[in-house]
């Protein structure tokens, strides 16, 4: 089915035969609900932060799965790559994670959804934040993860982005994993899915 | 946001060669059924103003804007503060709250999901230095509900020495807020 439409929610009413239309309705349903549009992105190559006290959105640089580019342009343009775009209004949920570099002992980092490109750099637009603080020592890298609910009607988009205060900071950059498996401890990665209406 | 009609599980039943059907058993039992799981029960409930947290005590928070409730499920004129699914099945729970910026944030900040009084799932943050304000954000957990009796709450708890607040940052930074949504049937 198509996803960049959502299906027509109908009734079986008194009356009403089988026929094509209505089962063609009743799949488009079904696939919907079995597989509603959703995607994941993630960032492998090490972000570099280049300045304490900014925030950055994160440039993702691989798909992992994009179930709506197959009917037209997906969630995640490659012109916009630090973008998830919804193509179908209603909820969605948002799972997504950040590595801190090693090096970024002391002060505190943000994780946030940024929406439908209002300025990152005000803290007052975020959403979903995180934060965490490494008190230094030694405490390696860290990772960070969270999950936030959105409605979202067609069009509109969310970034991920990240912010430190650079207390103690050394240097400032998220790291690049190590890749032992396609699927996790990645620089940054985020999975968007339909929920619901 | 209120939808329907279902306030009940669909109930799934098997088809014999001898029944005859009718449209009936193609809108409940079909239509109706795949409907369920793209309305899903939902609510989505927010705090938005300030709510003093005296230090070394569980305070529950009452909520006072319901920006989704698809089932009614929260009745705020008897207890603003409980969440009572009306649909059995396992929920997911998404949960988060901001301590307001005071300048040196110190000790526990905690935030637990409550069902039926007791707590059960809790996330925590300790301070070891200065920090200006605190967000335990975007967790998620699940829980069974009977679609009865149980209910959820959420409650926030501090240790700094001196009353806090949780406090609204802007509108999508809010004091506190709990998404609740019908995952499946166990």
């Amino acid at each position: 089915m198509n996803k960049l439409a959502l299906p027509d929610l109908r009734s079986w009413n008194a009356g009403d035969g089988v026929t094509a239309e209505r089962m063609n309705l009743l799949q488009d349903m079904m696939e919907f609900a079995i597989a509603p549009p959703e995607c994941k992105v993630i960032r492998k190559a090490t972000f570099s932060m280049g300045t304490a006290s900014t925030a950055y959105a994160i440039t993702f640089d691989n798909r992992i799965m994009d179930n709506v580019a197959a009917f037209g342009t997906g969630a995640w343009p490659s012109d916009t790559p630090t973008r998830l775009y919804a193509r179908v209004p209603g909820m969605y949920e948002f799972h997504y994670s950040v590595r801190w570099n090693s090096a970024l002992e002391g002060g505190r980092r943000f994780m946030f959804l940024n929406p439908d490109g209002l300025s990152i750099g005000s803290a007052a637009n975020w959403f979903g934040t995180t934060e965490t603080i490494a008190a230094g020592g030694g405490d390696g890298n860290e990772n960070q993860s969270g999950t936030i609910p959105w409605y979202m009607n067609t069009g509109q988009f969310v970034e991920l982005g990240v912010f430190f205060d650079g207390a103690g900071v050394a240097s400032a950059s998220l790291i690049s994993a190590t890749v032992e498996s396609p699927d996790y401890r990645f620089a940054a990665s985020i999975h968007m899915k339909w929920v619901s209406f | 946001m209120v939808y329907g009609p279902h306030v009940n599980v669909p109930d799934p039943r098997t088809y014999a060669d001898s029944d005859s059907i009718d449209y009936r058993d193609m809108d409940e039992n079909i239509f109706q059924a795949i409907r369920f799981k793209l309305q899903p029960p939902m609510v989505w409930a927010k705090r938005q103003a300030n709510l003093a947290v005296p230090t070394g005590t569980n305070v529950t928070i009452p909520w006072d804007v319901i920006f989704i409730d698809t089932h009614r499920m929260i009745d705020t004129t008897v207890d603003a503060t409980k969440i009572i699914p009306n649909v059995p099945g396992r929920y997911k729970f998404i949960f988060g709250t901001y301590f307001a910026n005071t300048g040196a944030i110190t000790g526990r900040k905690v935030m637990w999901l409550k069902k039926n009084g007791g707590f059960t799932r809790r996330h925590e943050r300790r301070f070891s230095n200065t920090n200006p304000d605190c967000r335990l954000g975007a967790r998620a957990v699940t829980q069974f509900m009977n679609g009865t009796t149980d209910y959820v709450q959420m409650a926030v708890f501090q240790e700094q020495g001196t009353s806090q607040n949780i406090t609204q940052v802007s509108n999508t930074e809010l004091a506190a807020y709990m998404y609740m949504r019908w995952e499946s049937v166990t």
